[in-house]
């Protein structure tokens, strides 16, 4: 799974239709030559595969199951209201 | 306001009377994250045109949760002094402190709609709420407020609300 993947999957970002990230530093990259090596940088950063099991290894299991609670919130009392 | 008091103390003693009522509703086999909510209101209309100052409603409230952050709700309520029905759908910004999730606030943008000129034209309206599950022990149990501002009509439409949710 890379960072991208991540994100999309854990914080609710996937939207469909929308351009992919990477599109939008090619475009930037289009227009601002100059920031070609810092966007590159950002893509490799992007598309590099995370080991999630050692990453939530690293993680203190009292910080990561608050994490988990609050990404994973599913139940709004308000929204019987 | 008598007939609002009467109404939310029947609405709860149904909730106490009722509890297996909430093991058969088909709202049982939804996903997870959709819910339904039968309640009542009462229900103030302020602004600048308005058939009605203040009435209750009883109805029915469908909700998905699409994203710990975004939910979809739709209303449907029928106001017993005005005899209008109010409906409405949305979509919303939520915030659960993971700490108490039975406290919710929202901010919202709904498309509202009725059947009587008290209740209508069409129109958008941003809106605020805080949902309140007061007893964990009455897990079918949620209070709260919303308000609604007409962008068309300029009418804020508020409610306090008490819900039996399957």
């Amino acid at each position: 799974m890379t960072f991208l993947e991540l994100l999309t999957k854990y914080l609710g970002l996937a939207l469909p239709n929308t351009p992919s990230v990477a599109d939008v530093l090619k475009a930037i990259e289009a227009k601002f030559p100059d920031s070609k090596p810092l966007l590159d940088v950002a893509l490799a950063g992007l598309a590099a595969p995370i080991d999630v099991a050692a990453l939530a290894a690293a993680i203190p299991p009292e910080l990561l199951s608050a994490l988990k609670g609050r990404i994973d919130q599913r139940y709004h009392s308000g929204d019987a209201i | 306001m008598k007939a609002i008091c009467l109404l939310c103390t029947a609405a709860l003693l149904a909730a106490a009377s009722f509890p297996a009522l909430a093991q058969t509703a088909p709202a049982q086999h939804l996903p997870g994250a959709v819910k339904v909510a039968v309640g009542v209101n009462g229900v103030w209309l302020d602004g600048p045109v308005t058939d009605f100052a203040k009435d209750a409603e009883a109805g029915a409230v469908v909700s998905a949760s699409l994203t710990p952050h975004v939910s979809a709700v739709g209303h449907g309520f029928y106001g017993f002094d005005g005899k209008y029905v109010r409906y409405d759908g949305e979509a919303r910004v939520t915030a659960t402190d993971v700490n108490d999730p039975n406290f919710n606030v929202y901010l919202g943008l709904r498309y509202r709609s009725g059947s009587t000129n008290a209740v209508r034209p069409s129109e958008w309206a941003p809106d605020a709420g805080v949902g309140w599950k007061p007893n964990p022990a009455w897990k079918h149990v949620i209070i709260g407020a919303d308000a609604g501002y007409g962008l068309t009509t300029k009418n804020l439409i508020s409610y306090a609300a008490l819900r039996w949710q399957f």
